[in-house]
C-alpha cells in the first residue's frame, strides 16, 4: 500500500473519530471545528515526510475526545431523562383513560411538541375521535332496525322496520372508520413510545 | 496542582489568542504556531479551534478568507472592537493580579 494512500487513510479515520466525539454539539458547530481542523491537517501536512511524521502531527492536534470536551464546555444539561414513571403512565393512560394521559403527556418533558400534539389529536378522545364519532354514531342509529309487536286479536306479531340498506360505500365507510377508530389509539401508543426510545 | 495548571490555562488561553489577534488578523495554524512557541500555553492543538468557536460567536473575534499562494483560501481571525475592549479589561486584571501573586510568591519563602 503506498505511503500516501496510507497517509489519507489515517487523517480520515482521524476526522471520522473527530466527527463521532463531536456528535453532541450542534451541527453548525461540528461543520464549523471539522471544516478548521481539516484545513489544520492540510497546512501541517505540507512540510511532513512520512508516517511517523503525520502521526506525530495529530498526536500533537490531540485525542478527538479532548477536542470534543473543549467544543462542547459550557453547554446546558443535555437531553432531559428519556423514560421515566411519568412517561410510562402517559404512554398507557393516553389510549385508555385520555383526559388523564393527555395531562401526564403535556407535562412530561419525554416528548417535543410535535409529538405531544399527535397523542393528543388521535384517538379515542382526541379531536379526531370526536368527529369520526359523531358520524358514525349517527350512522349507526339512521341504520338501526326498530321493530316491536304488536298485539291484534290475541296474535301477537313481532315485526321489523329496516330502513332500506345503506349503499355499499357506506358501509364500506363505516367499518373502515370504526376499524380506524379502535386502531389509531394503539397505533398512537406505539408512536410515542417509539419517540421516547429515539431520545 | 495539576487542576489548577489547567484551569489557568484554559482561562488565560482565549486572552492569549486575542492579544495575538491584536497585533494582526491571523489563521489558524499561525495562531498554533505562535501559541506553540510559549511553553505549556498549548497542550493539544486541536482545542484552538473550538475556542476559536466560541470567541466567534461571543462577538470577540470576526472571520474573513484571504487567498493563499500555498493553497486553498485561509480563513483569518480578527479581533472586533467589543473583542479589544474586552482584552483591554482583562490586560488590566493580570497586571495586578499577577503582579500580587508574584509579589507574594516573591517574598523569600518560595525559591
Amino acid at each position: 500500500m503506498s505511503s500516501q494512500v496510507r497517509s489519507q487513510e489515517i487523517v480520515a479515520d482521524y476526522l471520522s473519530r473527530l466527527e463521532r466525539a463531536l456528535a453532541g454539539a450542534p451541527r453548525a458547530r461540528r461543520e464549523e471545528i471539522l471544516a478548521d481542523v481539516r484545513a489544520h491537517i492540510e497546512e501541517a501536512s505540507a512540510g511532513l515526510t512520512g508516517e511517523a511524521e503525520l502521526l506525530s502531527m495529530l498526536d500533537r492536534l490531540g485525542e478527538p475526545a479532548g477536542v470534543a470536551e473543549a467544543a462542547l464546555e459550557g453547554e446546558p444539561a443535555p437531553v432531559p431523562r428519556r423514560a421515566g414513571l411519568l412517561e410510562v403512565l402517559a404512554l398507557v393512560l393516553t389510549p385508555v383513560f385520555w383526559p388523564a394521559g393527555v395531562i401526564l403527556l403535556w407535562t412530561s418533558s419525554g416528548w417535543n411538541v410535535r409529538d405531544k400534539l399527535i397523542g393528543t389529536l388521535l384517538p379515542p378522545g382526541g379531536y379526531i375521535g370526536v368527529l369520526f364519532g359523531f358520524p358514525l354514531i349517527f350512522l349507526r342509529i339512521a341504520y338501526t332496525c326498530g321493530g316491536g309487536s304488536t298485539t291484534i286479536n290475541g296474535v301477537t306479531t313481532g315485526f321489523s322496520n329496516c330502513p332500506p340498506p345503506p349503499p355499499g360505500w357506506v358501509s364500506g365507510l363505516y367499518y373502515a372508520s370504526t376499524l380506524l377508530w379502535f386502531l389509531l389509539p394503539v397505533l398512537s401508543g406505539v408512536y410515542l413510545g417509539l419517540r421516547l426510545r429515539r431520545r | 496542582m495539576e487542576v489548577t495548571v489547567t484551569q489557568m490555562r484554559k482561562g488565560l488561553l482565549e486572552y492569549c489568542v486575542m492579544a495575538l489577534l491584536a497585533e494582526q488578523p491571523r489563521y489558524g495554524y499561525e495562531l498554533v504556531q505562535e501559541l506553540g512557541r510559549s511553553d505549556g500555553l498549548l497542550i493539544s492543538d486541536g482545542t484552538i479551534y473550538p475556542l476559536l468557536s466560541r470567541l466567534r460567536r461571543d462577538g470577540a473575534v470576526e472571520t474573513s478568507w484571504r487567498e493563499s499562494s500555498q493553497g486553498p483560501p485561509r480563513k483569518y481571525y480578527a479581533l472586533t472592537e467589543p473583542g479589544r475592549r474586552r482584552l483591554a479589561a482583562f490586560s488590566a486584571e493580570w497586571r495586578s493580579f499577577s503582579a500580587a501573586v508574584s509579589e507574594i510568591l516573591g517574598r523569600g519563602a518560595v525559591r
